[in-house]
């Protein structure tokens, strides 16, 4: 017999604990039937897929259903759809808090068609969690489309081969996205992003990688204050886009790695009311701008040739090196970037250069040599604290 | 004589029979369920069972419960040592409904391991509720929407709890919060949108830290000493996006406890944005005669609103101190000071940080050269 503690003896749901004083197998026989069917019927809070599944089922876990449009249909509010075997399952409109799960090991796959998205997320107020999905562009415009909701968290996901976006969010002022151990390629054509951000809200990314988009990698655009962490960004168009016209943003850039971009690494456009902070550290930005773009490099801050952009950077032990260009490149008055603790080797162009009223500050403390165009032009100084 | 033998022989065999058939029948050492189980069964490989409840009572101490399909599995109390286990590919769900907790914890002197599970409140309290035990080791789960916190642990006697490659979010109060004189190791937590904070630790523990996301959370972490010292190392790890404080150390009471917090390559971003200025990204306060140290060592303070650090002594009686130290640090963009001291607290810089880009000022109060050794 169990023995009854103070939680199970103030639970008075699971039948099994309030019998405490009946012998125990004669609670588990009288009471088996009854638990099966309450788990049957509660089941609208957790429904099932599978291969052999029928949308014509209850979505129980002994009778799944095919797909997760029918699954979704039969499940509560808050509650979950639990993926049983690997096969694919469609597209799917979620109008309300869920969790959608493939547990790893598991193929939960998406394939979608011309004129299609893969997910759409249109839920105001609700909180949706998609882990271990593979959603696979067959002509299909967007991979995972967040319309509205209060919190998108994606993880474990792969999307590839999307027309305009693989993950496309316009967030509401407080609205979130989580986007974690998931992987983005060859998405964002013939215009778009691998991943396109924009709006009020806030931005998490960890250990995601964006390869192969023939645009942009990842664009955040006038407002979202994004994290960015582990993140790996490698063989796009331009690498990272930030840009703040109307909306302040402010971004952290960590432990990354943008890489063999075919124009800039990074690239922050700034001008309009918003203001652009970016804290790039312990980050690597090498071989980019294979493209030859001019001006262009490892990284680029422009504001206004009238002065009207405001950015903010600071470059914190990070390499920028091997790109064609130069390895840092400011212009325009109200750009100010500082440097600390970086390595800034053999760019093409100029290793720091700060251009037509923009300052780039650095304070000693970095090796900045090797540059074919020369390490520093027009570089400030500063005092450490 | 050869009959006496025979019968001898006989009972014999009996004997061992039930010996052998006995720990079968009664507790095995290792017990399955199944979405397909019957709780009537024996929890064999061949037979599981299909509840957690049923297959612990079939389990021997430190036995081990192994889940072998997708399904979900009910909330459990624990009194001995066991590890509940999901390998990767299965889902092991616990539902959390009104009134109940999904995993208890009630085992002095024993060792509890959970690997894999996702527990999902449904009106429940607690996720993960350790009342009692040497140790509980928390892997690989996953822990949302429950009324009160995903995880809680009531240390004492120096037991532990190892928290690793686990989500704890949308809890109303705490991601994980813990008490008591005890040690907690969290590695590669991802702990969010929690009503209350995200990890909120008080009176007694020693915690490590490292890796950890926390983020978009009420108050990021909380760090308490009002009857027992708390020491918090937080290393490789992220402060996000919090409502308030992103760390939030205060000691007062009787005492002359202590919070000692070290962060270390760490980033702590974005805080504040709806609390009073200039607390920040870390607010640490010491009343009385407690004290707060801290160090803050290659770690980026950012874009909080309020200060980057704020270190305030107050009221203070003799002996105690309110310290920070900061080292190759960058505190860049924060709405009100990069640095700002209250009261009688000092900070002392080792003159190569970048802290520029504060608005109201870099550095604010009693911010000295550090003077000891480097």
């Amino acid at each position: 017999m169990q023995t009854v503690s103070p939680a199970s003896a103030r639970a008075t749901r699971r039948p099994l604990r309030t019998r405490a004083g009946v012998p125990f197998w004669t609670a588990i026989g009288a009471l088996i039937a009854i638990h099966s069917i309450g788990d049957a019927q509660a089941t609208a809070q957790r429904t099932f897929v599978a291969s052999n599944g029928n949308d014509a089922n209850p979505c129980s876990v002994a009778a799944p259903c095919r797909s997760f449009a029918a699954s979704i249909a039969q499940t509560n509010d808050k509650g979950e759809i639990v993926v049983l075997d690997s096969a694919g399952y469609g597209n799917v409109t979620i109008t309300k808090s869920v969790t959608i799960v493939s547990p790893p090991g598991i193929y939960a796959g998406i394939s979608v068609f011309t004129g299609n998205d893969g997910i759409t997320v249109n839920a105001p107020s609700g909180v949706i969690v998609l882990r271990g999905l593979k959603i696979n562009g067959q002509g299909g415009n967007v991979g995972i489309n967040f319309v509205q909701g209060a919190e998108l968290r994606i993880e474990r996901c792969d999307i590839a081969a999307m027309r305009q976006f693989a993950i496309n969010a316009s967030l509401a002022a407080g609205a979130s996205i989580y986007i974690r151990d998931t992987t983005i390629s060859g998405s964002g054509t013939p215009v778009g992003s691998g991943i396109f951000l924009t709006g009020g809200g806030r931005v998490s990314l960890e250990r995601v990688a964006i390869t192969g988009s023939p645009s942009v990698g990842i664009t955040i655009l006038d407002g979202p204050d994004a994290a960015l962490r582990h993140v790996a960004v490698e063989r796009n168009d331009i690498g990272i886009l930030l840009q703040s016209g109307f909306g302040s943003t402010s971004v952290s850039i960590d432990e990354s790695r943008i890489f063999a971009n075919r124009s800039d690494g990074i690239r922050m456009l700034t001008g309009g009311s918003g203001v652009l902070r970016a804290a790039i550290s312990d980050s690597e930005i090498v071989t980019n701008n294979q493209g030859a773009l001019a001006p262009g490099g490892g990284i680029v801050v422009q504001g206004t040739s009238a002065g009207t952009g405001v950015a903010q950077v600071t470059l914190m032990r990070t390499r920028s090196s091997y790109n064609v260009g130069a390895g840092l490149l400011a212009q325009y008055a109200g750009v100010a970037i500082h440097v600390d603790r970086c390595v800034v080797v053999e760019n093409t162009g100029y290793g720091l250069a700060a251009a037509t009223g923009a300052t780039v500050y650095t304070r000693g403390t970095s090796t900045i040599e090797n540059n074919i165009g020369g390490n520093l032009n027009g570089v400030s100084s500063y005092a450490g604290k | 004589m050869i009959d006496s033998a025979r019968r001898n022989l006989t009972v014999a065999a009996l004997v061992l029979a039930l010996l052998v058939a006995a720990p079968a029948a009664a507790a095995a050492q290792r017990t399955f369920v199944s979405a397909t189980g019957n709780d009537a069964s024996a929890c064999s490989l061949g037979a599981p069972c299909r509840s957690f409840l049923a297959a612990l009572s079939h389990t021997s101490s430190d036995g081990e419960i192994v889940v072998l399909d997708s399904g979900g599995y009910g909330s459990v109390t624990i009194t001995q040592g066991v590890t509940i286990t999901a390998p990767e590919g299965i889902y092991a769900g616990i539902s959390v409904f009104a009134g109940d907790n999904g995993v208890t914890i009630n085992a002095p002197g024993a060792v509890v391991v959970l690997q894999g599970l996702t527990i999902n409140g449904q009106g429940g309290s607690n996720g993960i509720y350790f009342v009692q035990g040497t140790e509980l080791r928390v892997a690989r789960c996953n822990i949302s929407a429950m009324t009160d916190s995903g995880v809680v642990a009531q240390l004492g006697g120096g037991s532990i709890l190892h928290v690793t490659d686990t989500v704890s979010s949308r809890n109303a109060n705490a991601g994980i919060r813990a008490s008591g004189a005890g040690r907690i190791s969290l590695a590669n937590v991802h702990i969010a949108s929690n009503g209350g904070f995200g990890f909120l630790v008080q009176d007694g523990p020693d915690v490590a830290m490292r890796d950890a996301v926390i983020e978009q959370n009420n108050w990021g972490i909380g760090a308490f000493a009002n009857t027992a010292d708390t020491l918090l190392d937080l290393r490789n790890s992220r402060i996000f996006s919090n409502n308030k404080h992103g760390i939030w150390a205060q000691t007062t009471g009787a005492g002359t406890n202590v919070v000692s917090l070290n962060v270390t390559d760490s980033e702590i971003a974005r805080n504040n944005q709806s609390a009073s200025t200039p607390s920040g990204g870390i607010f640490a306060q010491a009343n009385l005669a407690t004290s707060i140290r801290v160090t803050i060592v290659r770690t980026q303070l950012i874009y909080n609103r309020g200060a980057g650090a704020y270190v305030e002594l107050k009221f203070p009686s003799p002996g105690a101190e309110a310290t920070a130290y900061v080292r190759q640090s960058l505190l860049h963009g924060n709405t009100v000071y990069g640095l700002t001291t209250v009261g009688l607290a000092t900070i002392y810089t080792t003159g190569d940080s970048t802290i520029e880009d504060n608005a109201g000022g870099d550095l604010n109060g009693n911010i000295l050269a550090y003077p000891g050794p480097s």
